[in-house]
């Protein structure tokens, strides 16, 4: 077999027939071209890298065609350009030494030319690094050149761009060389640690990290400039990699113990099979990432990536396909103005590995690396609503008016995903002290601040409640699980377990408020969960924290409330839209539950011995993957972690 | 390559399609109360499987029956733009829905009756006699207030006339004998009913 052909062409531009020379281009160029041809950096072997200075486009062209029209497929080719770049007509062009004021159609290095020559060569990867004047203008460029039909077409598996500043500003440039690249080549060179659990790195990941580094010293060095002389450098950082993870350069940072099973997973050649039916969706996915963060919803996601992996058929290419888009997503939802936004994502990938677990463990690993993520992103956002908390009392309620519908919701979500982050941990075999000390900061918050609005309003909270009040028992945090337990209760029989179904249509929330206001809900009504799953989880959970008795006497209350259970055939199917193969258990209060032990004796009868028989539980990859799939698409209950748990 | 077609409004087209499935979905509520209290109708989001905890087989599993039904709209009607075929399309997939579901609902009682021996033979027998002996062989429920109800009745048109028709049905003997009956089925039903309620723990137990 091969080594996969990686392609490297570094151009440096300071001297100029026409335009204005430049100080530290060339000195740019070269210092990247050292570091990617570094075995132990880039790793881009010199006989099919070229390091080019103050070069005419003819020796552009010729050298790009000479090391692209050698043999072998180009697994990787990464472009690198220090120069002028100019904004012209629409179109970005890249300014070599033979370029002329006023004819750059002609005479500069257009990027629609750039890109003929990569749709000719189709390299599974392709990454593109621009610092230079103006340079964030050609993403406004991509919009048009980059085409899912195109795209899909040629035969291009992915492109990363970086570009060290946006339309209409200006590349700080001194002898030393650009802002942009110095500080790209601290996070190259490990001296700023991006990520350390895959063996490569992707230029999305590499550029986000320079951004937030040259932003900064672009700032202190215009605080030393002349007033006027500069505005501020913006990077701009965009890319998919539709074929597993990119390999632009190595990882200095990387742990090879931490996960020696995902060293085999490096990328999908674009000519295999499995590179072919990524390439009929490429469409899709190109959309997908084009859509605004805030359309990027976890069902959004599931919908897209989870039709593709099933047709890709094989574990391997799913966990290399779904490993690989997970970088540009996560890129991407970095900017979101929802602070879980890289929580629910991180959740969201390990549904879609479920269905692919208990086979050769590749899933099981993936998982793993997407669990310690989403655990640490977990960990900062309820550390930081903590504090926030203790500023600004009422930053919880930020929707207005829907928040008479959706902050009793978002409560519980807080608290479940603490909960469902304590049932993580400890199947990763880590510590839960941290966030078990931060979910109690919260609950204590909540319950000073919002205690009115500790309530169920809806079926969809179920999920939450059970990985919250079952954390409490499991990780000794009983007495606040107790005061929540007991608020959620009493409220649920002053409604007569009227909840709206999980499900209900945003249009209808406003709707179900006022109904539920009036008094006037009822079984009948199809905003209504009948039956709900809310009941049995509190009655359960009565029971374990032993307050059957203090429960029953109200039962007659909810006399004739049905209520149900149900429990998937194999967990392997836990985040699918529907789950076809499962049973529901169906209970009614007064025939045949009169207490809260007669409710329990049945779950232990005939519950609790479906879920024992459900051997893919005993994998704790697919107890994460089952939370994160509860706690994303709260129409389904996480049943299984009481699985075998003793009544106290 | 797909066929290109001008002017394509496929989302609105769906939720033109949502209403008249919301449409039907009402009708068939009204067709469906006939057998079965709207509160007896429950939604579930996944599974084909169920076990109904609170029935006198409670370890019993059963699957849930597909009923499909299909409709067709003749292109010719849209293009003489026949506006009656969109009532006519409701009606009829309502009443074809109607009845698959009418269908099953007498199979499942059927069944039920047959395997617990609560069927009467009324061969030989005066519609009266038949009649008390249903009566006899029933149980009444009480409504979610605790009221007694009355069992529905459900007969073909000719049997419905056959037996309005049949003197024996007018006998005042028989007419007692129904009356004290049915008074006798509400006392057991109301005591049933004290005998549920009273398994509830009170909040002085």
């Amino acid at each position: 077999m091969t080594e996969p052909k990686r392609v490297l062409i570094c151009v440096g531009c300071d001297n100029y027939q026409t335009l204005s020379n430049l100080n530290g281009a060339q000195e740019d160029a070269k210092n990247i071209y050292r570091l990617l041809t570094s075995p132990n950096h880039g790793n881009y072997p010199e006989a099919s890298s070229r390091l080019l200075l103050s070069p005419t486009c003819a020796e552009v062209d010729a050298a790009l065609s000479q090391l692209i029209s050698t043999d072998g497929d180009v697994d990787t080719l990464t472009i690198f350009f220090a120069g002028h770049g100019i904004v012209s007509r629409g179109s970005y062009y890249l300014c070599m030494s033979d370029t002329a004021i006023g004819k750059f159609s002609t005479s500069a290095y257009s990027l629609s030319r750039l890109f003929e020559i990569i749709n000719e060569t189709g390299p599974a990867q392709c990454n593109i690094i621009i610092d230079a004047c103006e340079s964030g203008g050609l993403v406004s460029s991509l919009a048009t050149l980059l085409k899912p039909e195109l795209i899909g077409m040629a035969n291009t598996s992915g492109i990363s761009i970086f570009a060290t500043s946006a339309a209409q500003e200006y590349s700080l440039d001194t002898p030393e060389g650009g802002v942009g690249t110095t500080q790209l080549l601290r996070v190259l060179n490990g001296e700023v640690v991006v990520q350390d659990s895959r063996p490569y790195l992707d230029l999305v990941e590499v550029g986000r990290a320079a951004a937030d580094l040259i932003v900064k010293q672009a700032k202190k060095l215009t605080e030393l400039m002349q007033p006027g002389t500069f505005t501020s450098q913006t990077p701009v950082v965009w890319g998919l990699n539709l074929f597993g993870q990119s390999r632009f350069s190595k990882n200095p940072a990387y742990n090879s113990d931490r996960l020696v099973s995902l060293h085999s997973m490096i990328s999908i050649p674009s000519r295999s099979s499995a590179g072919a039916k990524i390439s009929e969706a490429s469409g899709r996915l190109w959309a997908l990432l084009y859509e605004s963060v805030e359309e990027l919803t976890p069902k959004r996601i599931f919908e897209v990536l989870n039709p593709i992996a099933q047709n890709l058929g094989n574990e391997s290419d799913v966990v290399k396909f779904i490993s690989g888009v997970a970088v540009p997503l996560a890129e991407k939802v970095t900017d979101s103005t929802d602070s879980f936004a890289l929580v629910e994502l991180n959740a969201t990938l390990m549904s879609l590995l479920l269905k692919w677990c208990n086979q050769s463990g590749l899933a099981e690993a993936q998982i793993e690396v997407f669990a310690v993520a989403l655990t640490e992103q977990l960990i900062k956002q309820v550390e930081m609503l903590c504090a926030e908390l203790a500023e600004f009392e009422h930053a919880l309620a930020f929707e207005g008016l829907a928040d008479f519908y959706y902050l009793p919701i978002r409560i519980s979500k807080l608290l479940g995903w603490c909960g469902a982050g304590l049932f993580i941990c400890d199947n990763l075999g880590g510590s839960t002290k941290e966030l078990k000390s931060l979910m109690e900061d919260l609950a204590e918050k909540v319950l000073a601040i919002y205690e009115e609005c500790v309530f169920v309003i809806s079926d969809a909270q179920t999920p939450y409640l059970l990985a919250f009040l079952f954390s409490t028992l499991k990780f000794g945090s009983v007495e606040i699980g107790e005061r929540f337990f007991g608020l959620y209760m009493w409220q649920l029989i002053q409604d007569k377990a009227h909840v709206a179904r999980a499900g209900l249509e945003a249009e209808l929330a406003y709707e179900f408020v006022k109904t539920r206001t009036n008094g006037a809900l009822n079984f009948t009504s199809p905003m209504v969960a009948h039956p709900a799953e809310i009941l049995p989880v509190l009655l359960l959970m009565a029971k374990y924290y032993g307050l059957e008795e203090t429960v029953d006497p109200y039962l007659s209350e909810l006399d004739h409330t049905s209520l149900v259970v149900f429990i998937p055939n194999s967990h392997l199917d836990f985040a699918q839209n529907i789950i076809e193969k499962g049973r529901n258990h169906n209970f009614q209060i007064g025939h045949g539950v009169w207490t809260v032990d007669d409710f329990v004796g049945r779950w232990h009868a005939a519950c609790e011995p479906q879920l024992i028989a459900d051997n893919t539980l005993d994998l704790p990859q697919v107890v994460i993957g089952a939370i994160c799939a509860a706690l994303l698409f709260p129409d389904r209950t996480p049943w299984f972690l009481l699985r075998s748990y003793e009544d106290q | 390559m797909p066929v290109k077609k001008p002017f394509i409004n496929s989302k609105e087209s769906s939720a033109f399609m949502r209403c008249f499935a919301l449409e039907v979905n009402e009708r068939l509520k009204l067709e469906r109360s006939v057998f079965i209290s709207e509160a007896n109708v429950q939604t579930f989001n996944h599974g084909v499987q169920w076990q109904s905890h609170n029935s006198s087989n409670p370890d019993d599993v059963s699957t849930m029956q597909n009923v499909r039904n299909e409709i067709t709209i003749e292109k010719s009607d849209l293009v003489r733009y026949n506006i009656s075929a969109l009532g006519a399309t409701i009606s009829g997939l309502t009443a074809s829905m109607a009845e698959s579901f009418a269908r099953e609902m007498y199979a499942t009682v059927q069944n039920a009756c047959e395997v617990n021996g609560q069927t009467v033979d009324g061969k030989g027998k005066s519609f009266g006699e038949s009649f008390i002996e249903i009566l006899e062989k029933m149980e009444f429920g009480v409504d979610r207030n605790g009221k007694p109800e009355m069992p529905a009745i459900h007969m073909h048109p000719s049997g419905y006339k056959a037996l309005k028709d049949d003197p024996t049905i007018h006998d005042p003997a028989i007419k007692l004998r129904i009356d004290e009956l049915t008074k006798r089925k509400q006392r057991e039903a109301l005591e049933r009913e004290r005998l549920r309620r009273a398994k509830f723990k009170g909040k002085d137990d």
